[in-house]
């Protein structure tokens, strides 16, 4: 059975996929980028599902440097720092697994304009967006990777 | 920032953290769910419609969300999102108890209001793409 790592700092994702997901995947669930890059490491995952936002997540529980971010993009600011690691942390931690070498495909739930999506891909490969929690869409992003 | 920028932050903002998870059981239900519903699932439709331990109830995060936009923009007319969620929140004791026409209504709403937010999202933007500068 093909094994789906879910991402988020939450438990809806994980719910969705239990629901209407799991007849074709078993579902894994990490809850902060380092759990999600110890799984990858142990587990053989065949896709991932990853929400973008960690609104919910502690700094120490983020990847990226909030004090580095800080400086180089927000004036040392480091309340608007942690908030932009918090919105984009799905894609931060996208990168951590891809310069591991975990290359499989990663589908957001998540209404990205076309040309982010575009330069997603151009980064990071394999990457798919579903803007609403469309069960047979995602499935269908999904099960290309299995069969391929 | 533009008042334009802002109001579309804001609808995408709505579309997001109203739209998006108000429906997430519910567009997964068909348009005639069939009744009673499984325990987890109806917990999830109750969590998407009512909120959670760790999730805001969908009323509140519009309202407040409402608030920001009619500073912003006070021409966005949202009544009909807001008549919706206030419809679902009467409901809840239906749902809570897995009363199969209270449900079927809750998924019909849950959806609508996703719908009606995407639609104000889309009509906010396209003028943009679409504007071009005359010579």
């Amino acid at each position: 059975m093909p094994k789906l790592l879910v991402i988020e700092d939450g438990t809806e994702y994980f719910e969705f996929a239990q629901a209407f997901l799991r007849p074709s995947f078993t579902i894994l669930q990490a809850q902060s980028g380092r759990d999600a890059l110890a799984l990858l490491a142990t587990e053989e995952i065949t896709a991932l599902l990853i929400d973008l936002r960690f609104d919910r997540a502690r700094p120490e529980q983020l990847l990226g440097d909030v004090q580095q971010t800080a400086a180089q993009l927000f004036c040392q600011d480091t309340f608007r720092a942690t908030r932009y690691l918090q919105d984009q942390q799905g894609v931060f931690i996208l990168a951590a697994a891809r310069s591991c070498g975990h290359a499989q495909r990663a589908v957001f739930v998540h209404d990205f304009p076309a040309r982010r999506l575009e330069n997603l891909r151009k980064l990071y490969g394999s990457v798919e967006a579903v803007p609403t929690f469309d069960a047979p869409a995602i499935l269908r992003c999904l099960q290309s990777q299995v069969t391929k | 920032m533009s008042r334009a920028t802002k109001t579309q932050q804001l609808l995408a903002t709505l579309v997001h953290d109203v739209g998006k998870y108000v429906a997430r059981t519910a567009r997964n239900l068909g348009d005639a769910p069939i009744t009673p519903l499984a325990a987890p699932v109806l917990q999830m439709l109750l969590d998407d419609c009512f909120g959670s331990a760790t999730t805001l109830r969908p009323s509140l995060r519009f309202a407040e969300l409402c608030r920001q936009l009619a500073a912003v923009n006070p021409d966005v007319d949202l009544s009909a999102v807001a008549t919706g969620l206030s419809e679902l929140d009467s409901l809840e004791s239906l749902i809570r108890a897995d009363n199969a026409p209270a449900v079927a209504r809750a998924v019909a709403l849950a959806k609508q209001i996703e719908a009606d937010l995407r639609a104000h999202l889309t009509r906010q933007t396209l003028p943009r793409l679409t504007t071009k500068k005359k010579p």
